[in-house]
């Protein structure tokens, strides 16, 4: 069952290492591909739950299948004022989200991602594998 | 003194450089390689017709030298002339067959060059060319019809039938880190962009640059290199050893050759699981594309790779953020920005990049969007 989430969770977004560039760690940029379905994802972009996972233990989680270069993350607030809703599904796991990207074209898929990236670029990376 | 001139090689350089009928300085060496070569050639030629002979000829260069005489309009056409002052022992009929036998194995280097030169002279051909570039030519004619297209390729054909090794060296450039510095042997170690490993013997002018490199090995700001080189390779082109050194540059963090060098190395499921492989071919032709009309004007991008096996450049500021989408293996362009403080400053715009002016508007529209 999906549930709807409140204002002010943060969604952390896990980026892939080859989305990441930058000569020291400070200056690492990340590609807005982050913030961009992939065709696989249905137009559902996942993310973890802000308020059941730290972003130290959504990576920690993650990377026990898949690979991670850090976590980054945007508020439940700021995708729904670009007209992203987001959902809270439990599946495949507890704590699963999807920022919602359906219906819209390509063009505004890669707009929003942009956008999104801009946001979550802005406050930084929220955890780095030591 | 008796002297006598006559027209050889007719020489015609093809490619961008050679547009304004200029001679890069860099391939002067090409001209005097091919006059001791013709020399060498006509001494073979002339003992092959006089089998009886037993021992090299005395003076059988006397008399004679190469000259650059003009360069004509036309592409770039090197004018050169073989000048003979007095007699010469081999004869001019020699030096003539000497041209004719280096035309005839350029334009047979596919099949076997080795029919009309010996391995010893083909392996001359190393030092002629080596700073073409991969989409230039040099069309070589000898006034009776004949003539061969000399190129990078094959350069790389004559010297592999020189070499019963099957090897051949080449000038090139080698991307990575500076690993290793032994400074009393002049020995450095390069670590390339794929993880190989190779040494490198180095000039005492270059010793500042390399330590200043390896001094940040062990820091994040680990600095990369590009080595100006002269490298042996294989058959299949594999880097076997690096023979000399001739200059080093110091790359910026985001520098285009070496990211697209880290790229092409990402194989099919890098995105854990989905994922396309980038297409060689179409990859070498934005690195080459962007070299000649990105590079300079624009502040490098930030270059990513995409799920559907293409590339992505991405510029992000605080201002805007903005992507130029490659949809390789094809020869179009999207271009996204989205302006972060005023919506009104969006833009999109679609490009085919087919022809050199498509790469030149696609820069000043650039420049407009990029740098306002």
């Amino acid at each position: 069952m999906s549930l709807k989430l409140e204002s002010d969770t943060l969604l952390l977004r896990q980026v892939h290492p080859s989305f990441v560039q930058g000569d020291s760690f400070s200056s690492q940029v990340f590609s807005s591909q982050t913030f961009r379905p992939t065709p696989k994802d249905e137009f559902k972009l996942s993310v973890y739950n802000g308020k059941k996972f730290s972003a130290s233990t959504a990576f920690a989680h993650f990377t026990q299948e898949y690979t991670s270069a850090g976590v980054a993350g945007v508020l439940v607030e700021e995708c729904n004022q670009e007209g992203l809703a987001t959902e809270e599904d439990n599946y495949p796991f507890d704590g699963h989200c999807f920022i919602d990207f359906q219906g819209l074209t390509s063009n505004a898929v890669g707009k929003k991602a942009k956008k999104l990236k801009a946001l979550a670029l802005k406050r930084g990376w929220l955890h780095r594998p030591s | 003194m008796e002297k006598e001139q006559i027209e050889v090689f007719h020489l015609q350089y093809k490619g961008k450089r050679f547009e304004q009928h200029t001679m890069p300085l860099e391939l002067l060496e090409d001209l005097a390689v091919l006059g001791e070569l013709t020399i060498e050639m006509a001494k073979y030629v002339y003992l092959e017709e006089h089998p009886d002979r037993q021992r090299v000829i005395r003076n059988y260069a006397k008399g004679i030298s190469f000259e650059l005489v003009g360069i004509e309009a036309g592409s770039t056409l090197p004018q050169i002339v073989m000048v003979q002052t007095g007699a010469n022992p081999l004869g001019m009929e020699s030096f003539k067959q000497a041209e004719s036998r280096i035309i005839d194995a350029v334009a047979n280097a596919q099949e076997d060059p080795t029919r009309y030169m010996p391995h010893a002279l083909l392996k001359k051909f190393e030092r002629l060319g080596k700073n073409l570039k991969n989409d230039e030519s040099i069309v070589m004619h000898n006034g009776n019809g004949s003539s061969g297209t000399y190129s990078r390729q094959v350069r790389k054909q004559l010297v592999l039938a020189s070499s019963l090794s099957r090897k051949y060296s080449d000038a090139t450039v080698l991307r990575g880190f500076v690993a290793e510095l032994d400074l009393q042997r002049r020995v450095g170690h390069l670590i390339l962009v794929n993880g190989q490993r190779f040494g490198f013997p180095f000039p005492d002018e270059l010793t500042t640059e390399l330590k200043e490199a390896f001094l940040t090995f062990d820091t994040p700001q680990r600095q990369r290199v590009a080595l100006q080189a002269t490298a042996l390779f294989s058959e299949n082109d594999q880097l076997q050893k690096v023979e000399e050194i001739e200059g080093l540059t110091f790359l910026d963090p985001l520098d285009i050759d070496f990211r697209l060098d880290e790229l092409i190395l990402l194989k099919e499921g890098w995105l854990d699981g989905q994922g396309k492989e980038l297409p060689p071919a179409a990859t070498e032709w934005l690195r080459k594309s962007s070299a000649d009309y990105l590079a300079d004007d624009l502040p490098l991008p930030f270059i990513f790779p995409t799920p559907e096996g293409s590339i992505q450049f991405e510029w992000s500021t605080e201002d805007f953020e903005a992507s130029l989408h490659f949809l390789l293996p094809g020869k179009e362009a999207e271009f996204q920005m989205v302006a972060l403080t005023d919506k009104a400053k969006d833009s999109e715009a679609e490009w085919q990049l087919e022809e050199e002016e498509d790469w030149i508007k696609l820069k000043t529209y650039l420049k407009g969007q990029l740098c306002p």
